[in-house]
């Protein structure tokens, strides 16, 4: 993948992301109880200005968000992506840190990739990447050292957290199949150390990230977790341009 | 002044489902009642929620909010629950919750019970609470 197509694809892919999060952000100020749970008044303690976590700013901050995000589709400008940053992390105050984990995490790599890259367009890249490639890596390594996760038990414990009553019942059913428990949890931990691989075998970069859609798919399909998706594939074209181009 | 680790998405942490520790939930009940009912967060499933999952995201940050104030309550002694950010933004959410249940009374109380695989410990009740007051 060249550098252009892999910097313009990463921008689109999050002006995407962040559209239907700016989106998502703009329902849920309609909704009467999350605006009485993380009301001004309830956080005014540590966010003392009304101005900028006031009710009414998380729905222009929303809204702002939208719109940027849309704007940034079609060209990018560093002060968008300003802005973006500076309105995401508005949000994130809101929630006290992150409101969606993970996914929150890697937005704000990409973003700070493409600020980056308005100087160097490679390192921008290569920030994104290597971030991308040790989240995966990383997870895996912690995976390794838990029991529960080594056994097949976590899997199955998890699933049965879920939002999603479906979910409870495959947790239900891996337990009563231990084996495939136990195989599944292995598999996820070698695919996620054994994104390590690219770095000496490149070339099944496409390989490794078809695993990769197949994973976030179904993590999004046990667990609800929509924006780990596109969070995570915005950050594979620069993963794409890295292992083609220094490797 | 903002807490510092309000600002903890731009330190990436990559781990994810590491372990099988405790997660936490929140139960109910009436004054004057011995029955403790949880407060469940399940969704339903619905078509484009690959796209906008407004309400299922919503409930996983209400869980944050649940073992925020867990994890505040475990880490202090001898304080002030009621003092806490997660409290105020815990009471509120509890009684958002409630309106859905027809109560007897406005009287109500609620424990924290961290759970993993079968056990269950509580780690917190609360005092009785006016959900008019809340």
């Amino acid at each position: 993948m060249t550098l252009e197509a892999s910097l313009n694809l990463t921008t689109q892919l999050l002006s995407l992301a962040l559209a239907m999060q700016g989106l998502e952000y703009f329902l849920l100020s309609q909704n009467s109880y999350l605006m009485r749970v993380w009301s001004f008044k309830n956080l005014k303690k540590e966010l003392q200005s009304s101005f900028l976590f006031s009710d009414l700013s998380f729905k222009i901050i929303s809204l702002l968000l939208f719109a940027a995000s849309v704007l940034l589709f079609f060209k990018f400008q560093l002060w968008i992506v300003l802005l973006m940053f500076f309105l995401n992390l508005l949000i994130c105050l809101r929630f006290r840190g992150t409101f969606n984990g993970g996914s929150d995490m890697m937005i704000f790599v990409l973003l700070i990739g493409l600020l980056v890259s308005n100087w160097s367009q490679q390192a921008g890249l290569l920030y994104i990447c290597i971030h991308t490639m040790f989240s995966y890596f990383k997870a895996g390594l912690s995976k390794m050292k838990s029991n529960d996760w080594l056994n097949g038990l976590a899997i199955s414990q998890f699933a049965k957290r879920s939002l999603y009553i479906d979910s409870h019942k495959f947790g239900d059913w891996l337990n009563q199949n231990p084996a495939v428990a136990k195989i599944l949890s292995i598999s996820t931990i070698a695919f996620e150390v054994g994104i390590i691989l690219l770095l000496f075998f490149p070339k099944f970069v496409g390989l490794y990230f078809l695993l990769a859609l197949f994973f976030h798919i179904s993590v999004f399909r046990i667990f609800g977790l929509n924006r780990f998706f596109w969070a995570w594939l915005c950050a594979w074209p620069s993963v794409f341009y890295c292992l083609g181009s220094f490797l | 002044m903002i807490p510092f680790n309000y600002f903890r998405a731009l330190f990436p942490r990559w781990s994810f489902y590491d372990q099988v520790a405790y997660h936490f939930e929140l139960e109910f009940k009436v004054f004057g009642s011995a029955d403790w009912h949880p407060i469940s967060f399940t969704q339903p499933r619905s078509l484009f929620t690959l796209f906008l999952n407004s309400n299922c995201n919503l409930a996983m940050a209400s869980i944050n909010i649940i073992e925020h104030f867990a994890t505040e309550v475990q880490s202090q002694t001898d304080f002030d629950a009621h003092q806490l950010t997660s409290f105020k933004l815990l009471t509120s959410l509890l009684k958002a919750k409630l309106t859905d249940f027809e109560l007897p009374t406005n009287s109500v109380q609620f424990k924290i019970v961290a759970a993993q695989c079968e056990k269950k410990e509580t780690i917190y009740f609360s005092n009785v609470l006016n959900l008019d007051e809340l």
